[in-house]
């Protein structure tokens, strides 16, 4: 029983996105709700 | 930062984005099929769950990160800040005036974490130090 991990490509989508591979990347995932702190987690990377 | 998901009607994302002249940083991907979830998430140094407040429930996308090496998990305080990463360059961050900030402290290698799966980060390009903080009492994450 179970799942297998996915073994993702860390450069394929990075690419889509015109990243190379020093840019730091941070990502949220899923439905994005205000409980989810989306806008807090937005203010911290204010200029 | 990349945003993969439905917005809720109550988030005003675009608006947000722009009024904190994040437009060139922050992208917003709508709905995206699982592949396509997997493959931007597999492309992340660090993935944010920052839900609150919380019952202790688990976190699909938190789990998924795990299983791609990516570990780390923290709750304290009735907060679930949540956070994974590998291979961000000392000393990237940011922050506001009202306390939320976030700041790679050193690169560290393979580091201890919370979750499984942390010995995979090495084949990035190793692991880093990361506070991150929110305006709460928060914690320090190493991977």
């Amino acid at each position: 029983m179970g799942r297998g991990l996915v073994d993702a490509d860390r450069m394929a989508y990075r690419t889509l996105l015109g990243l190379d591979e020093t840019t730091p990347l941070i990502g949220i995932f899923g439905f994005l709700k205000p409980y989810k702190r989306i806008a807090e987690a937005l203010r911290a990377f204010e200029g | 930062m990349i945003l993969v998901g439905e917005v809720h009607e109550e988030l005003p994302l675009a608006s947000l984005i722009q009024s904190l002249g994040l437009s060139s940083k922050v992208r917003h991907i709508d709905f995206a099929p699982i592949e396509d979830f997997n493959g931007y998430l597999g492309g992340c140094d660090i993935v944010l769950n920052l839900r609150f407040p919380t019952v202790g429930e688990s976190s699909g996308t938190l789990l998924r990160s795990l299983g791609m090496g990516k570990g780390g998990d923290r709750e304290r305080r009735g907060i679930v800040p949540r956070i994974s990463g590998r291979g961000l360059p000392q000393g990237a961050g940011g922050r506001d005036g009202r306390g939320s900030s976030f700041r790679v402290h050193e690169s560290a290698g393979v580091a201890s974490g919370s979750g499984a799966g942390v010995g995979r980060a090495g084949a990035g390009v190793g692991g880093a130090r990361v506070q991150l903080g929110f305006g709460r009492p928060a914690g320090i994450w190493i991977f």
